[in-house]
């Protein structure tokens, strides 16, 4: 029981040693007719991560997407750029009165 | 980063929507209001008075005075009427935890159980649904309903509300001017229209907007 239980442990730490090198990996997500699409991740230290993230932002927003960041509880604000120290970066579709 | 709403520019001739503007829309459909039931209803009193025989027809005239205001009520509350989308039950699911992710947990149990999520604003206590919102005003009376959409067809709920969230949270007048006003006027009105699911929800911005019932523009208690 305990050998099998073995492998998940290195597993399991093996992901935390990798989460606490990457403490913060930042994702870029498309709303889309899947719930969502995630498009990019990211951490500042990763230049071709990023570089992949910016081209994916700017793919979005040429097809007509626009970039949101929240920025607080009941805040948010459209990015033009991609912010690369945000945690989620959610591409939206323009609203309209219906 | 930028603070107005860039949809605006497809509604670039409507003036943006501010608390005085709020008021007179609130004004407008009051007096809309008035000037359908108090015509039909003193004709009716008239009729009546002048010939207690002609009964049937004041009927009809009290009909009018009430029938009006319900349909306009019914087209407010018609708004946030669940509907049904083309995307699969695995993307509404999907969709619904993003959209969890977005807002507090006392929202997310509303939105359980009503379909419908609250958040607070300056303008007052919006409840946002897949095809429109509802302002309730501080001091809970008075509703404004806003159709308001995403126009992509095979989006499930959950981004729909996500989509308005996020827009309303980055710019909340410009939302306010985007979205199409359907119906201004109390709140007991639009609840009786509404599915019984969801008036939770509107009871709910009821006491919400009642708790932080100042005026915005004159900081009133009102």
């Amino acid at each position: 029981m305990l050998a099998e239980l073995a492998p998940r442990r290195h597993l399991t730490l093996a992901l935390a040693s990798e989460q606490a090198y990457h403490p913060t990996m930042s994702r870029l997500i498309r709303m889309d007719n899947t719930g969502h699409s995630t498009l990019a991740e990211w951490t500042a230290d990763d230049p071709a991560a990023v570089e992949a993230a910016v081209a994916a932002f700017q793919t979005e927003l040429d097809r007509g997407y626009f970039g949101m960041v929240s920025t607080g509880e009941g805040h948010a604000e459209q990015v033009k750029q991609l912010p690369i120290d945000a945690g989620l970066v959610i591409m939206r579709r323009p609203i309209a009165g219906g | 980063m930028t603070e107005v709403l860039p949809e605006l520019a497809a509604v670039h001739w409507r003036p943006r929507v501010d608390e005085q503007r709020l008021r007179r829309v609130g004004l407008g459909w009051t007096v809309t209001t008035i000037a359908h039931v108090v015509p039909f209803a003193g004709a009716g009193v008239a009729l009546l008075a002048a010939e207690p025989l002609a009964f049937p027809v004041t009927l009809a005239s009290f009909a009018h005075a009430w029938i009006i205001p319900e349909l306009y009520a019914a087209r407010g509350a018609n708004v946030i009427r669940s509907r049904r989308f083309r995307a699969t039950a695995q993307a509404e699911r999907v969709s619904v935890g993003l959209l969890g992710d977005l807002v507090s947990h006392e929202a997310r149990e509303l939105h359980r159980e009503t379909g419908l999520v609250l958040e607070r604003g300056r303008l007052g206590v919006w409840l946002v649904g897949a095809t429109g919102a509802l302002l309730v005003r501080p001091g809970g009376k008075r509703v404004l309903c806003y159709c308001v959409r995403v126009p992509e067809e095979e989006l499930p709920a959950g981004d729909r509300i996500a989509h308005l969230l996020l827009a309303l949270r980055s710019d909340e007048a410009g939302f306010a001017t985007v979205a199409n006003c359907a119906f201004s006027g109390a709140r007991w009105r639009v609840r009786r229209r509404m599915a019984a699911a969801m008036r939770p929800a509107l009871d709910r911005a009821g006491a919400v907007a009642r708790e932080s019932g100042l005026d915005p523009v004159s900081n009133v208690a009102v």
